[in-house]
């Protein structure tokens, strides 16, 4: 499996350009996000525009880092309708896991390199480097993809069923935008949102991992609670492919 | 006409054919447009500072960036124009007889979420006028200013995508270029000056919501703005002539199976 992985990443490497790319789209951001917040916040005790804008940039960072992700149910839906998906069903290593290790190569080096950037910028402009957060960054942004993965995987087995689930793939994605931390981190929420949205899977995608890295404080529940929303997703995702698309290889068009 | 009355019954009836599928469209235009909001309402909630700007103008801002988004869901058909071109599926509209760009934009527009985004966009914008008692003139040309602007934005990106004739894929290039189109999300006037002022005369971003909204809420500087409309309309001109310019040039390269030379 590591192999795979190691294989998709030589296959990445010919999209160097993406790579440049992605670097300038980080750059453009966070230009635009600290002019906002510096203007918003000058006269603020509460909030540091500073450290927002940071976790800002973390945050975009990751959520770039993050697209190989966001094809798995869009790739899922292509294969189990084509029927391209019977060999990988008929192969000893169960596809879930085999899909999986395919995006996390490709996750993994645009992550080093995005991040790279980040230690670069944060180094130079905002003064902040911790390697400790950085390890434990690492390690809650691979959890966070997972549960990512996990999620679109699980819509991905109901393709056997409706054929098109695209539309609420969207939604879904549309939701993880809206109260997912992207550009504020969850705990800011007005209406008691952030409480809400801290017992869903919501906050351990995006907010957690960007909060992590750029040194913002951090909840021992945090972990267990994205621990716990990977295995869970992980069991619900084994089980709905076992039963929709495993012992459904017949629909394929 | 008709054509373009057949195009939008197709579109319905793809949209339809799953009964949950428009249920599902309604939640992902609602929480778009809730995104927009919720973010100023996180600002506010965090004790933000937005200099000139009152509550009823920032939610009509966000009425005109939901305006703007359905007039981007309707020429979506402009993010695929290099896929297209590199696997040869461009063929297909040169069988038709209407021009092939007219056939791929319609032929890809979801119109239900053209329409919500458009219905949902301009009840903000008319709600949140009476509330700032502004006049139907007023909201005529803010509306006009907002569509012009998008309009050019629009443009601008359908420009970039038609290099694909050259180069292959743009979408990289494209889409970071468009980063920056985020900007007219929030008050333009928040910006440095040489970001407003670029914002302003070279791109016209701070057409799309900025200006329009100032439109709405002082009734006094009408003649700065239809000044202003002048210049956005000039500009949409000037993109659209560059457009059709290179869309002559560009044409000329395609080679059927695929770009390019």
């Amino acid at each position: 499996m590591i192999k795979l992985s190691l294989l998709k990443i030589k296959e990445a490497q010919t999209f160097k350009l993406d790579f440049f790319v992605s670097l300038i789209s980080i750059f453009i951001k966070t230009i635009i996000i600290y002019f906002l917040f510096d203007v918003l916040f000058s006269d603020s005790n509460a909030v540091n525009s500073v450290s927002l804008t940071r976790y800002t940039l973390v945050a975009s960072t990751i959520s770039m880092s993050y697209d190989p992700m966001m094809y798995v149910c869009y790739e899922l839906m292509g294969k189990i309708n084509s029927s391209e998906i019977i060999p990988y069903i008929l192969k000893p290593v169960n596809y879930i896991v085999y899909n999986y290790f395919e995006k996390v190569g490709i996750f993994l080096l645009r992550f080093a390199i995005n991040i790279t950037l980040v230690i670069i910028i944060n180094a130079l402009f905002f003064d902040y480097f911790s390697i400790s957060r950085l390890i434990i960054g690492v390690y809650v942004t691979v959890m966070g993809a997972t549960i990512l993965f996990f999620l679109q995987f699980l819509i991905g087995t109901y393709i056997p069923h409706v054929k098109d689930v695209l539309i609420l793939r969207d939604v879904i994605i549309t939701i993880l935008f809206t109260f997912g931390g992207l550009i504020i981190p969850v705990e800011y929420l007005p209406f008691n949102l952030d409480i809400i949205t801290k017992c869903t899977m919501i906050p351990y995608i995006y907010s957690f991992p960007a909060n992590v890295i750029s040194g913002n404080p951090l909840r021992a529940m945090d972990f267990a609670m994205q621990f716990a929303w990977v295995i869970l997703l992980g069991v619900l995702t084994y089980k709905s492919y076992q039963k929709n698309v495993s012992h459904n290889v017949e629909y394929g068009d | 006409m008709s054509i373009i009355k057949e195009y939008i019954k197709i579109s319905l009836k793809k949209t339809f054919t799953y009964k949950i599928n428009k249920y599902l469209i309604f939640f992902e235009v609602f929480f778009d447009f809730l995104g927009l909001l919720l973010f100023w309402a996180t600002l506010y909630h965090m004790d933000a500072v937005i200099a000139n700007w009152t509550r009823v103008e920032l939610v009509c801002l966000v009425g005109f960036n939901t305006l703007n988004n359905s007039v981007g869901s309707l020429l979506i058909a402009f993010r695929d124009i290099d896929y297209k071109i590199t696997d040869g599926a461009f063929d297909s509209y040169f069988m038709k007889p209407q021009h092939p760009l007219f056939t791929m934009i319609f032929e890809r527009a979801n119109f239900f979420i053209v329409i919500l985004f458009f219905v949902l966009g301009l009840i903000v914008i008319c709600a949140s006028a009476i509330y700032m008692n502004a006049n139907i003139l007023q909201i005529f040309l803010a509306v006009f200013m907002s569509f012009v602007a998008t309009m050019s934005i629009n443009i601008l990106y359908a420009i970039i995508s038609l290099f694909s004739f050259k180069f292959g894929r743009t979408t990289y290039i494209r889409d970071t270029i468009f980063v920056a189109k985020g900007l007219s999300n929030y008050p333009m006037d928040l910006f440095p000056q040489l970001v407003y002022k670029f914002c302003t005369y070279i791109i016209p971003l701070a057409f799309i919501s900025t200006f329009p909204v100032k439109i709405l809420s002082d009734a006094n500087n009408m003649k700065t703005m239809l000044e202003y409309s002048l210049i956005n309309v000039l500009l949409m001109l000037a993109f659209m002539a560059i457009f059709v310019l290179i869309w002559k040039k560009m044409i000329k390269l395609y080679e059927s199976t695929g770009v390019s030379r």
